[in-house]
């Protein structure tokens, strides 16, 4: 910094504003002291800023997995939202293991990042206390809980399980199935979809894809154990859109007719559930959106969006679900 | 972290090097002091060592994005690896615009990332000399160049389009067309395919250039594009699976026999080309294989370990399905 300053003939700590606030430096200065800094090569210490302002600029974020395209949405939006306000994403993969996210809460939050971003809403109390003395802004996502441990963006999981079984009676299905991946958030899908179907007299047959993350081979081998253990299944809801686009394979393979003789119901919808023959029908939720809203809510937080309302509005964001209906039920 | 160190009955320094590098550490030491650290609530302040060490422990990462599984399962392989030796990434999407990817690089060397690791080969003016300046590790992936910045880690992309075309004649197909991205890497893949045609006697090979990302709903009307203004056309190469995967589900909308009456071959190897009814022929890239051979040679790096070799081919393979 000190090069630069020499350069432009002028003192360090103007160098400096024009760094961290441009607009306070007059417009002949600030083009002396910029073009120095091009010249030279001069790239900031972002980090010396931190130690002043106690601030890294940095926001961990935990998802279960980078291998299903929903979760990777919700960073693109996130990412999108918090690099525009100068902030950069500490990225972690839990692999859906609780003892592993808690491993990295402990590193991320050893880092000092001004806040993290977590997937769902269930987590050891050892790991809520932790994050509520930290301080720092959390927002957890994908799931509404009861009591958010401090923020939270995401959707009733059990609301689209029962949005699920409704379409399917509403086609007339008389043996439901569900094929879903063993983890918390599909099972309170799954409980929904229960749920609704006991109000109408009816119980799912229900057949496990794995532990997840979730593949297509999974999810057609669920489907032919389901198959033999009752041939009459009509309708289906799957756990997530890759479980259901497997389903939709293997349907043509065994030369089932979807939705004629199967309808097909899946989770989340992505850009390949549109595509597929049949397409495919699903309950979608903001992937993408959950993540931008999100970086909204930490942003706001942290004083870097203007709003300073900070009401029970702002701590809880529904973001809701809506069954797309297309060919496959 | 005295505390830690009383209740573990071991030194400081013990303690801090469980945390920095736990495999420096006897097991039953380790134990102790991470149960410690867990009985006492005991976070670390690890910016505070990276002063004293001025080693932050984290790794800058770019991609184009990260919303395409290809990308992601190399990210997923790095996160696992550099995670693993200590290391966080750090991530950053460029949106295949190399401004984005220079003015994401500087913000990377202010916070003092300890290395960097780049998606391709071609990147914006003086980003070359800045990273050199900077002395940290900076692996490029995903493509081969000449005189890498430093490390690199890819195949070369060129070659794969030249396998697909092999491939393609191979099996009879005498009028090969592509459907790729307006980016380097796919145009370099279509330059392969095109020199096996021009060896063959074909002299052109039309091609669909979308602007990435190229999404799978792109597939059906650049297919019928592409069918319009060359009606011949009896194999279709994409850029990545997707794409493959949006022509295959265009096909069979149409009614169409694959590969009776085109042919379709991917690019990547992503789950929904095993997947796919029928199943897509493809070139296998190791996308796992790269970002976990990124980190495993940052880690020897920055662990201070001679390499033997710093550009690693990675390779790729042709693999037949029931799509070609």
């Amino acid at each position: 910094m000190a090069d630069v300053a020499r350069m432009a003939g002028v003192a360090r700590v103007t160098v400096s504003r024009v760094l961290s606030n441009p607009q306070s430096v007059a417009p002949t200065t600030r083009a002396a002291v910029q073009e120095a800094i091009a010249r030279l090569g001069y790239v900031p210490n972002l980090n010396a800023g931190t130690l002043a302002s106690s601030r890294s600029r940095i926001v961990g974020c935990i998802v279960p997995t980078l291998s299903n395209a929903w979760f990777a949405e919700t960073i693109d939006g996130l990412s999108e939202v918090l690099s525009a306000a100068g902030y950069q994403l500490l990225l972690g993969q839990s692999g859906y293991d609780p003892g592993s996210e808690e491993r990295m809460v402990d590193t991320f939050l050893g880092r000092r990042v001004d806040a993290m971003v977590l997937t769902g809403a269930d987590r050891p109390d050892a790991v809520r206390d932790r994050l509520q003395s930290a301080g720092i802004p959390v927002v957890e996502t994908w799931d509404l809980g009861l009591e958010p441990l401090d923020m939270a963006v995401g959707f009733s999981n059990h609301g689209t399980g029962e949005a699920a079984a409704e379409h399917l009676l509403a086609r007339g299905c008389r043996f439901p199935g569900y094929i879903g991946a063993e983890e918390p958030r599909a099972d309170k899908r799954l409980a929904g979809f229960t749920a609704a179907l006991a109000r109408h007299e009816l119980a799912p047959v229900v057949s496990r894809a794995g532990r997840p993350p979730t593949s297509f081979e999974g999810g057609a081998v669920a489907l032919r154990e389901l198959m033999a253990r009752e041939p009459r299944i009509d309708g289906i809801f799957c756990s997530n859109d890759t479980i259901a686009a497997a389903v939709l394979f293997e349907c043509s393979r065994q030369g089932w007719a979807v939705p004629q003789q199967i309808a097909v119901v899946g989770f989340s919808d992505q850009p390949l559930s549109a595509a597929t023959v049949p397409s495919l029908t699903t309950v979608q939720v903001r992937s993408h959106d959950m993540g931008a809203e999100a970086g909204r809510m930490l942003l706001r937080r942290l004083g870097s969006l203007a709003t300073r309302s900070l009401g029970g509005e702002h701590r809880i964001a529904d973001m809701g679900f809506r069954v797309i209906a297309r060919e496959s039920a | 972290m005295s505390d830690v160190a009383h209740a573990a009955g071991v030194s400081l320094v013990t303690v801090s090097r469980a945390i920095n590098s736990p495999d420096q550490v006897a097991p039953t030491t380790l134990a102790a002091v991470r149960a410690a650290v867990a009985q006492l609530g005991y976070l670390p302040n690890l910016t505070a060592g990276s002063l004293a060490s001025s080693r932050s422990r984290i790794v800058g990462c770019l991609v184009p994005v990260i919303s395409n599984s290809i990308f992601s399962q190399t990210i997923e392989a790095l996160t696992r690896t550099l995670g693993d030796g200590g290391y966080q990434v750090l991530l950053g999407q460029t949106h295949y615009r190399i401004e984005e990817e220079a003015r994401l690089v500087d913000t990377f060397i202010g916070r003092r990332v300890d290395a960097v690791v780049l998606t391709g080969v071609t990147h914006a003016a003086g980003l070359r000399a800045r990273l050199q300046r900077s002395g940290i590790p900076v692996v490029e992936t995903w493509d081969m160049a000449r005189q890498p910045i430093d490390m690199l880690v890819g195949f070369s992309n060129h070659a794969a389009g030249r396998a697909a075309g092999e491939h393609l004649f191979e099996r009879g197909y005498r009028a090969p067309a592509y459907i790729g991205a307006d980016e380097d890497r796919s145009y370099q893949r279509l330059e392969g395919l095109r020199a096996v045609a021009r060896e063959r006697g074909v002299a052109d090979v039309p091609a669909e250039l979308i602007l990435p990302p190229a999404q799978i709903e792109d597939a059906g009307p650049r297919l019928t594009a592409l069918l319009a203004r060359r009606p011949e056309v009896d194999a279709v190469f994409c850029h990545n699976d997707i794409l493959a995967a949006g022509v295959l589900f265009e096909c069979r909308r149409r009614g169409w026999d694959i590969p009776g009456r085109i042919a379709v071959m991917g690019f990547g190897d992503l789950p929904i080309a095993r997947a796919g009814y029928p199943r897509i022929s493809t070139v296998q890239v190791h996308a796992r294989d790269i970002g976990e051979r990124s980190g495993q040679l940052l880690l020897a790096r920055l662990a201070g370990q001679r390499q033997p070799e710093a550009v690693v081919d990675i390779g790729f393979e042709v693999v037949q399905r029931e799509s070609t």
